[in-house]
Order: C-alpha cells, then structure tokens, then sequence
C-alpha cells in the first residue's frame, strides 16, 4: 500500500491558520451546518406543498424562534460556503494562485458573507 | 476502479453539484423575490411543473451527494479512530439515501404529468 500515511489527522489547536486557513475551516463548519440542518430543512418544504395543512404547519415553524436562530446561522452559513466556493472554483482554474491574492480573496469572500449575511438578516427580521 | 479514479470522480462530483446548486439558488431567489408572497395553492401549482419539480429534485440530490462527500472528507481529516470512522460513513450514507428517497416521494407526489 503506497498510502498507507494517509489520512492526516490534523489537531486543529496546534495549527496556526493564514486567513486563508480561517476561510477554508469555515467553509468546512458552514458545510458542517448546512448538512446537519438538510433534515430539518427539507421535511419543512416538503410538508409545505404537499397539502394546506402542511402549508399551514411549516409557517408555523418559520415563525418559531427556535427555527429562525436556526436560519439565522444557516444564512450566515450557506453565504460563506456559497462565496468561499466559488473562490475554490476559481482557484481550480489556476487564477489568484500567489500567497498574497489567495489571502487577499480569501478575506474578501469572508467579510462579503458576513456582511451580506447581515444585510439578510436584518432584511428578513 | 482503483481508489485514486473514485477520488477523482467524487473531486468532480463535488465540484458539478456545486456549479449547479449555485446556478439553481440564484435563478430561484430572484424567481420567488420577483412573485413575492406566495399562498399554498400557486406554491403547491409551481412545484407542480414538471420542469421545476424535477430541478429541484436535481437540487436536492446535488445537496445531499455534494454533502456526502464533504462530510466523509471531514470525518477522514479529523476522526483517527478507524471504526468509529466507518460506523459514521455508513451512517451518512443510509441518511442521504433515506433522504433522497423521501425527497423523490415528496416530489413525486405532487409532480403534473
């Protein structure tokens, strides 16, 4: 077996992150979430079509707080991993390979999603 | 197939899935923010179209084979323990599927033909 040293197991306290470091873990965490909330997500819309009551029962549930702290991550969530992204597939044309344009975007996606994030939420509240 | 080629085939199922959530999210938030507030009749009549039933279908799928990957990735990076690490593949792997056949019969019942 040629890849008998993988896989790495990375100590995440031991490691000192570039901003682009930041950006690629929370890409990763944002994914983490995004994932853990499919569930609770998709049985909300699929009850929401499937008759009136269910329509009824899934506003209900947008309307309790609980679900909206939970979206409020969520479109914090899916904002960076949409944007941070959307860099790898630039990165994966070989465009803003250098060290300083890797972390200059790296920056830029990170605060666009927080800002856009905010601007989101205090639309949607 | 040799593990490195089914690395690749999931590198590029990956990066599809991505490329087509991204273009289905944008189309969809600017469709819904254009008709606005929506009652259950034309939500349950714009699911109803074959076209937007099935994309959104593919949507999901995307969503949950796109996650499937990120997630496993996750556990070979950051969980050591070789059983525990299988025992929570095969966990993802049953959830995405029961998932994908709860969003098929979901869709499919509601679908025009």
């Amino acid at each position: 077996m040629n890849n008998k040293s993988r896989p790495k197991h990375l100590n995440l306290f031991k490691v000192r992150l570039p901003i682009s470091g930041i950006a690629s873990i929370l890409h990763r965490l944002s994914g983490l979430l995004l994932f853990l909330a499919t569930p609770l997500m998709l049985y909300i819309l699929t009850i929401s079509f499937k008759n009136n009551s269910g329509f009824e029962q899934a506003k209900l549930y947008l309307d309790s707080m609980w679900v909206k702290f939970i979206i409020l991550i969520l479109i914090w969530s899916a904002m960076h991993h949409f944007l941070a992204g959307l860099r790898y597939l630039v990165i994966d044309m070989d465009v803003g390979l250098s060290k300083n344009s890797a972390n200059l975007s790296a920056l830029l996606v990170s605060v666009l999603a927080l800002v856009l994030s905010i601007i989101i939420i205090i639309g949607v509240l | 197939m040799t593990a490195r080629a089914l690395g690749l085939r999931t590198w590029l199922l990956q990066r599809l899935s991505a490329l087509y959530m991204a273009v289905y999210t944008v189309i969809a938030l600017f469709w819904l923010y254009l008709s606005g507030p929506i009652d259950f009749v034309a939500w349950q009549e714009l699911l109803a179209h074959p076209l937007i039933n099935i994309f959104t279908q593919l949507f999901i799928y995307s969503l949950l084979a796109h996650a499937w990957i990120g997630v496993k990735d996750i556990f070979i990076d950051y969980v050591p323990n070789t059983r525990l690490r299988f025992v929570l593949f095969i966990t993802i792997s049953l959830l995405q599927i029961i998932l994908a056949f709860w969003t098929f019969m979901a869709f499919y019942g509601v679908v025009r033909l």
